[in-house]
């Protein structure tokens, strides 16, 4: 190492001494000391400059180095001068290309390099070197090398934060004062739509909506006064002409010596969130203004929030009842359910119009019923449930009381019913008695009671049938209008039709009525019903007939979803002003001698057709007949 | 049936199940009028009916009724029931039954035909109707053929 040394301390002084050499054989004194003069000058030059300098022999061995070089790196000149430079290299395929390209007679310029100082931090320097060779023999390197770290870190932090600029979600453009826009990231093209080449040398105002181009002078003059613009939610416009919600950040760009000369501007697109928080607190609003309670509990079972409505109805106020146990609301006797509700909930299960009870502050029970689904956390982790509750207390109180009220109408319904028929059944009994016994009476002792007795035995007997009549009728009525069974299928009304002609086959003849009939279509209507109103409606057209045999026509046509029934006549017609009160129950427009009746035959036919869903009427001239129309729906709709 | 039919007409035995005099009156007029020869044993209520038919089921030595002529409307246990029970007794379950009634209710007819009443009889109002309870007596017990 010594002799390295050496060698190098005498080479180096050589080196010194044979440039002097070179220059000097043959000059004057004065000459020789000019020269000299000038050598000292320029080795003081070479050796003090503020710029690091070297030279280094064909193998890399430093022959010199200056006091800038010592100092840019910090080594002593003994622990530098004499070692090799790629000792010093950071990157040893660096230096080996370097020596490779002076050995070649390449003059580097600008070479970059990273050089290892003494401290180990590591030093970015612009090497510029060549080689001083002797009849082509390399001597030394020429060798300058300037200090770019600093350079280099401002350079990279300037790569770094334009990364970080470009690559923002945010636009994040820039501007100067007088709102021309110089600087324009990717996250400015994703917003507002335009390239950078399209809007910078734009002004500013070009992203401002019509009705907030006021605001941009504003927003500079405050950015002169040095005044920063923090969130300050505005609209702007695409370039496709959309107005976005944006939150904007503007702070003043100074330039070295701190003068303002723009600024930058940071535009988040808050369009959704604004959106999002809109809808949040609508959602919270309608929460709040809820009738019905609603709160949320976490899977303990603690309760986490508390709207108006659960105020309301159990009586704690938010402040009393959030961080307490769910099971504070429950009635005593329905504690138990709670666990099993909470696990169902942790399960993922929603529970739907669950009726339970539950106590209010007051103590008071409640009925109500309870909706409660999982809150999940942005993972889809249950995280608690929501839980809407409704009062139901009234409502099933309501229920009860109609679900009462109809049993005892049920019930008052049927008794009704059942007097109405037993009331006849019973009353036809003693009747029966007396008609049958004034017959027995009349046969027997007929000739004993004179032409008197048989008169008056006579308006008996009459009586008494009448009466009978009455009370089958009463009995037919009371059957139709009774809410018994629905018919179990639909019966032939032709078929019907036969039957109650059948039944009316004595006065058919003895009135010499005809009757014609269209075909009739099948019908929901019990069977025995459906014949005593032709029964009836017939019957009634035979009773009230003029002085000509009657013609009656029975027919049927399809008109929307009912089949109208007619039941046409030639007979005496009623009076218009009747034809509501035909169907009412005893009412009579003739006296029973002229027509006999008991007044009850339309109001069972007017039940009948009610009861199957149809109505009936009838529609008349006075002198030249009637016709009796009733509707039965369609079954087939 | 081991009735020679030498010994007819002879006396046919009859139940009338019938709380109203004046129809038991009635009946023993049509029977009468359409010349049936009969003993008559009225009884008043239904639980009357019931004791009798479990006395014929106690005792075998008494002889069963060729008729049980039967009110639907009876005190106490109603016709339906008595015909019910009549039908599940041993001994006379298959004696022919006449329904006596003013009922024409249609479940009354039903709930007579489930029972295998012979004939269903509604009491009318007219006398000579009334009569012919004796035509129908003398065709059901003719065809039953045991008096």
């Amino acid at each position: 190492m010594d002799t390295l040394k050496r060698e190098v301390e005498s080479e180096e002084s050589m080196a010194g001494s044979k440039e002097v050499e070179r220059i000097s054989p043959g000059f004057s004194s004065e000459v020789a000391a000019a020269l000299s003069q000038r050598d000292r000058e320029q080795k003081d030059f070479l050796e003090n400059a503020a710029i690091p300098m070297h030279w280094v022999a064909e193998d890399g061995t430093i022959l010199w180095a200056n006091a800038a070089e010592l100092e840019l790196l910090g080594y002593p000149r003994d622990e530098y001068v004499g070692r090799n430079i790629a000792d010093f290299h950071a990157d040893g395929s660096v230096i080996a290309d370097i020596l490779n390209r002076l050995r070649n007679n390449e003059s580097l310029k600008g070479y970059e390099a990273r050089l290892r100082c003494r401290n180990g931090t590591i030093r970015d320097v612009s090497i510029n070197s060549n080689v001083y060779r002797e009849d082509g023999r390399f001597v030394h390197t020429r060798c300058i090398t300037f200090d770019v770290s600093e350079q280099k870190r401002i350079a990279e932090l300037h790569h770094r934060l334009s990364a970080i600029v470009e690559s923002s979600d945010d636009a994040i453009l820039s501007k100067d004062l007088n709102g021309i826009i110089r600087s324009w990231n990717r996250g400015a093209q994703r917003i507002f739509g335009y390239t950078a080449d399209e809007i910078v040398g734009k002004h500013i105002s070009t992203l401002a909506p019509p009705e907030r181009v006021d605001e941009i002078p504003n927003i500079l003059e405050r950015l002169i006064r040095g005044e920063r613009v923090d969130h300050y939610e505005t609209q702007r416009k695409t370039k496709d002409g959309r107005i976005i919600n944006v939150s904007l950040t503007v702070s003043p760009i100074r330039d070295a010596s701190g003068k303002i000369i723009g600024a930058s501007k940071v535009a988040r697109d808050i369009t959704e969130q604004k959106r999002m928080s809109e809808i949040q607190e609508r959602l919270a609003a309608i929460v709040e203004s809820s009738d019905d309670a609603i709160l949320s509990k976490d899977l303990n079972g603690i309760i986490q929030s508390w709207n108006r409505g659960a105020e309301r109805l159990f009586g704690y106020r938010a402040n009393e009842i959030i961080g307490k146990h769910i099971s504070t609301l429950a009635a005593p006797d329905r504690v138990d359910e709670i666990p099993d509700i909470l696990g169902r909930i942790a399960r993922g299960e929603c529970i739907d119009h669950y009726e339970t009870k539950r106590r209010t502050k007051d103590g008071r029970i409640l009925t109500v019923s309870l909706s409660i689904s999982a809150i999940r956390d942005s993972e889809g982790k249950i995280i608690g449930a929501s839980k809407v509750v409704r009062d139901i207390t009234d409502s099933e109180r309501q229920a009860q009381a109609l679900r009462e009220a109809n049993v005892a109408l049920r019930r008052a319904n049927a008794d009704l019913h059942q007097f109405a028929y037993s009331a006849s059944h019973d009353l036809q009994e003693p009747l029966r008695m007396v008609s049958t016994y004034s017959e027995l009476l009349k046969r027997e002792f007929g000739s004993k009671l004179g032409p008197a007795g048989e008169e008056y035995l006579g308006y008996t007997v009459q009586g008494a049938l009448r009466m009978e009549q009455l009370l089958r009728d009463l009995r037919a009525y009371t059957l139709a209008s009774a809410a018994g069974q629905e018919p179990e299928g639909d019966v032939d009304a032709n078929e019907s039709l036969d039957r109650s002609l059948a039944g009316l086959e004595a006065s058919i003849k003895e009135s010499g009525a005809a009757i014609t009939r269209t075909e009739l279509p099948h019908v929901r209507v019990h069977e025995f019903q459906m014949e005593q109103l032709f029964q009836n409606l017939i019957g009634n057209a035979i009773r009230y007939r003029s002085d000509e045999p009657p013609r009656i026509h029975v027919a049927a046509a399809r008109k929307g979803r009912d089949w109208i029934f007619s039941v046409a006549d030639n007979g005496i017609g009623i009076d218009p002003r009747y034809k509501e009160q035909v169907f009412e129950l005893f009412k009579r427009l003739h006296s029973f001698t002229e027509y006999p009746g008991t007044g009850m035959g339309l109001a069972i036919c007017q039940r009948i057709v009610e009861r199957a869903g149809g109505h009936i009427w009838v529609e008349s001239e006075p002198g030249r007949g009637s016709t009796f129309y009733f509707t039965i729906p369609c079954r087939d709709g | 049936m081991t009735r020679e039919p030498a010994n007819r007409p002879s006396t046919c035995q009859i139940v009338l199940a019938e709380d109203n005099p004046a129809d038991v009156m009635l009946v023993r007029r049509a029977l009468d009028e359409h010349a049936v020869t009969y003993d008559l044993r009225v009884l008043s209520d239904g639980e009357d009916v019931l004791s009798f038919v479990n006395g014929l089921d106690a005792d075998k030595k008494l002889p069963c009724p060729d008729l049980l002529l039967l009110d639907l409307y009876l005190p106490k246990r109603d016709g339906n029931e008595v015909l019910t029970h009549l039908r599940a007794s041993q001994r006379c379950g298959n004696i022919p039954v006449v329904v006596l009634t003013s009922s024409d209710a249609t479940w009354d007819r039903e709930n007579a035909a489930k029972n295998y009443a012979t004939h269903y009889f509604q009491k009318p109002s007219s006398l000579d109707k009334f009569m012919l309870l004796g035509r129908v007596v003398k065709e059901v017990i003719g065809r039953d053929e045991s008096c």
